[in-house]
């Protein structure tokens, strides 16, 4: 299946009969390019133009026209013209189209097809021989695993999709593709099982791609913005991923996946809050370890939200709640140190927003230095020269250690964006402040969809039978059952008794 | 076009259910061990409470059987309905006007007591300002959201109460229980009138009638969810007479908060229960208040068609808060509560019976 989108009346003018005339159109319209390449034959008293870009083609794939052409060329003149007998000939070993406009042939050109014109006719043949130099399959770089397979996407959305397929040998895998974009057209592909997920999710998603309206798709990251429900949300609501295995559990959760070209990620989505906490490899683990640590992680997030605010409502407002030995360790370590609790988180939490920056753009050789450096200065020296107190660097260290723990990149990012606004409350009012800021992330989350699901899915609206797989992860023969809130076609996922 | 089942604005019995009981639980739980302990001896409240609860699960059955009746009609259509417009207006405007009271009453008594008990220092009407706009933006959003909400907090409200409860058994002393059964009737009477007032959430099954999808279910839901409500004020109750006795129930004035006083949490990480037990119920607070704000909108909405829901919020949202204004101190909310009370009683308690007694004779089918 393939959808034009943006599809306008074309007016571009036809080849025409003169090889000569329709080289010179090519030309004129590409400029002077350094990597069009133009091959010139002469079969049977007719010249014949092969054109290609250069590092765009598959050097195999060109080779094998190269070999047919040589191979018509000795060969005995055959009834069939020589167009129709190369074509045939060609056909059987990629996949060929005939084009007669000049705007397809370029098109073609530009998207790593090998044109082949000749004279006296005023139609061409366009060869498939995408290629070029592409990046080997590795392992995934930024969401690493223990246990699992240790492959992941590479920016070819062919190879990418055949990953899915490998794991999913399903013939109801459904792939449908889009070709988004007004000056970098790209196929995007959207991928779900047909008998399993829920059809007007599907629906919705053909919808927003197809309504797609932007200059190139660099990166799946600006389809994910023309496509999410509410850009004003901090909470993403598609998720990224680079691991074809989560991928393939999504699908076969019902949910789908759009998987740009040119980009190392695919998009998953309906999501829900609690992805946050679910990682793939709880699935491959045995089941006591995955339950245990989603534990940890749904801890974690409690964690890297609410500590340094909930420190700061208890040193600057409720002194009363702390018990009164560790109230004395408290102050005893703030003694001396000139900024209120507030100023004191803001300071060390910006610090180590800076240092997470600074170790993500320094290049791998001297990215060490930062850990130095901070280490040092945060751990050592602020505290030395009475600037920060030893038990805030112990909240905001303890912080930063559990925003790391979140499988999901995009997630961690919003928690740190919501932990300033939980220090601001808790800096103005409290206890009640952050209980305030509270409610309205929960108001803000029950109201989140995404691609029209609720994003507070298994917790309101309330589905107990997805609790099984909330912060637990009970044994596999537990949850024979899709995702209710997904509201699966077919909701079991293996029929067969045991 | 096919639709994932619920995405659509309804809601179902089960939310129905969390709604009704979270919409119960309000503020009314801080002071209802002292409302009871006034008027009776003794552990002798229990009987008032389950009294009036049983009679409470009555009406909710009986407001469920309205919605039963009229599946997908709001409040205002239920009522004229059943009877002719002249009385259903009134009638409505004044449901309309006792849910602005009673969110007004709540947003005052959750700043009184965070002053009390969180902030001392802070002024209640910055507290109370502050809280209304919170509840204002999950009304702007949808109201399908709104209810849902409650599904979130309920959960974490009823651990939070029944560790209250748990932590405290240490200190319990059932000596407190006695004398039983001491109580005149007329103790018991007067209790039972000063817990209705816990009771008053439970017409927010009318309010939302239009969005109930298994109307047939309805009933059972608002009794469940109440049933919760009445499991959650007896062990409240019993556990501040064990704790304080009665007489020192009496001479508290958020005996249930109190409770939180007494506990110590194993670790040495907090040593006051009660201000992290406030901090949680703060939630549930808010929930009641976004209902009640938005069971005055669903009245005005019935009422003026044409007008958008955000303009209705707008004008609604500042009456509010200057009557939220009005009482001086603590007594003057006291005062303002029992008067919630009575009209609730009236209103909420007494009108139902005849309107169903009616809808029956008029043989009004679904």
């Amino acid at each position: 299946m393939k959808k034009e989108v943006n599809s306008q009346i074309d007016h571009s003018p036809l080849l025409s009969n003169s090889l000569s005339s329709n080289l010179e159109g090519i030309q004129t319209t590409l400029g002077p390019t350094p990597d069009l390449k133009m091959l010139q034959y002469e079969i049977r008293n007719t010249s014949l133009t092969i054109l290609y870009m250069a590092d765009l083609v598959d050097s195999d794939k060109l080779q094998n026209i190269l070999k047919s052409i040589k191979y018509i060329r000795y060969a005995p003149p055959v009834e069939s013209s020589l167009f129709e007998q190369m074509y045939s000939d060609i056909y059987l070993t990629a996949q060929t189209a005939k084009v007669t406009k000049m705007n397809d042939v370029i098109n073609h050109l530009l998207n790593g097809k090998t044109i082949i014109l000749m004279d006296s006719i005023n139609e061409g043949f366009s060869v498939d021989t995408y290629g070029g130099k592409v990046r080997a399959i590795e392992e995934p770089q930024t969401e690493s695993l223990i246990r699992g397979p240790k492959v992941s996407f590479t920016e070819e959305i062919g190879v990418n999709i055949a990953m899915i397929r490998k794991q999913i040998t399903d013939e109801n895998l459904k792939i449908e593709t889009f070709v988004i974009g007004e000056r970098g057209k790209k196929k995007v592909a959207l991928l779900y099982i047909g008998d399993v997920i829920n059809p007007a999710i599907v629906e919705e998603a053909r919808h927003r791609l197809q309504h797609i309206s932007i200059d190139a798709p660099i990166d799946s990251g600006i389809i994910e913005q023309s496509i999410e429900d509410n850009f004003l949300s901090p909470f993403p609501q598609f998720i990224s991923t680079e691991r074809p295995d989560k991928v393939a559990l999504s699908l076969l959760q019902g949910r789908l996946a759009i998987i740009p070209d040119q980009t190392a990620n695919a998009l998953i989505a309906p999501i829900s809050i609690l992805d946050t906490v679910q990682a793939p490899e709880d699935y491959y683990e045995r089941w006591h370890i995955g339950s245990l640590l989603r534990m940890l992680r749904a801890f974690a997030v409690f964690i890297s939200l609410f500590l340094p605010s909930f420190y700061i409502a208890l040193v600057s407002f409720h002194q009363g709640l702390i018990p009164s030995r560790l109230a004395f360790s408290i102050a005893a370590s703030r003694e001396g140190v000139p900024f209120p609790a507030f100023v004191e988180a803001l300071m060390m939490a910006i610090t180590m927003e800076l240092l997470r920056e600074a170790g993500l753009r320094l290049p791998k050789p001297i990215g060490q230095t930062i850990g130095i450096v901070g280490g040092i200065v945060i751990g050592e020296a602020a505290v030395q020269a009475g600037i920060v107190s030893t038990v805030m660097v112990i909240v905001i260290a303890i912080t930063a250690i559990a925003s790391f723990t979140l499988p999901v990149y995009s997630m961690g990012v919003t928690y740190r964006i919501l932990l300033f606004s939980f220090i601001f409350a808790a800096g103005m009012m409290g206890l009640y402040g952050i209980s305030l800021a509270f409610i309205v992330l929960v108001v803000h989350i029950v109201n989140l969809t995404s691609l029209g699901i609720p994003y507070a899915a298994p917790l309101a609206p309330i589905f107990i039978n997805d609790w099984k797989e909330l912060f637990l992860r009970l044994p596999i023969s537990f949850i024979k059952k899709r995702p209710v809130f997904l509201d699966t076609v077919d909701e079991v996922r293996s029929e067969k008794e045991e | 076009m096919s639709k994932v089942k619920y995405t659509d604005r309804s809601i179902s019995a089960k939310e129905l259910m969390y709604a009704v009981a979270s919409m119960v639980i309000g503020v009314g739980i801080f002071n209802l061990p002292r409302y009871i302990t006034t008027v009776t001896n003794g552990i002798d409240g229990v009987i008032s409470i389950l009294v009036m609860g049983g009679i409470v699960l009555g009406i909710v059955w009986i407001m469920g059987q309205f919605v039963r009746m009229f599946p997908g009609k709001g409040i205002y259509e239920i009522l004229l309905g059943i009877i002719p417009k002249p009385l259903a207006l009134p009638l409505i405007i004044i449901y309309g006007a006792f849910f602005a009271l009673l969110a007004a009453y709540e947003i005052r008594a959750i700043a009184e007591i965070t002053k009390k008990y969180l902030l001392p220092n802070t002024s209640s009407d910055s507290l109370s300002l502050l809280f209304l706009l919170v509840t204002l933006y999950a009304l702007f959003g949808s109201r399908t959201a709104l209810i849902r909400i409650n599904s979130m907090f309920l959960p974490v409200v009823l651990i939070v109460s029944l560790l209250l409860v748990v932590l405290n058994i240490r200190i319990m002393h059932f000596d407190n229980f006695y004398p039983l059964l001491t109580t005149d009737l007329q103790g018991y009477g007067s209790g039972m009138i000063n817990i209705f007032f816990s009771f008053t959430g439970i017409s927010i099954i009318l309010s939302y009638s239009y969005l109930v999808n298994e109307p047939d279910k309805a009933s059972s839901a608002a009794v469940k969810g109440v049933f919760i409500s009445i499991i959650i004020y007896t062990l409240v109750f019993v556990s501040c007479v064990a704790v304080f006795s009665n007489l020192g129930t009496d001479f508290l004035e958020n005996p249930t908060i109190e409770l939180g006083k007494e506990i110590e949490l194993p670790g040495g990480f907090f040593e006051r229960f009660e201000s992290v037990y406030f901090t949680i119920w703060i939630m549930t607070i808010f929930n009641t208040t976004s209902m009640s704000i938005d069971s005055s909108l669903v009245v005005l909405e019935s009422l003026f068609k044409k007008v958008k829901k955000e303009t209705l919020i707008v004008i609604l949202s500042p009456i509010i808060f200057f009557v939220s204004m009005v009482p001086i101190g603590m007594e003057g909310l006291e005062a303002m509560g029992t008067f919630i009370g009575r009209l609730s009683l009236a209103l909420i308690a007494i009108v139902p019976v005849p309107l169903y007694i009616i809808a029956k004779i008029r043989g009004v089918k679904s």
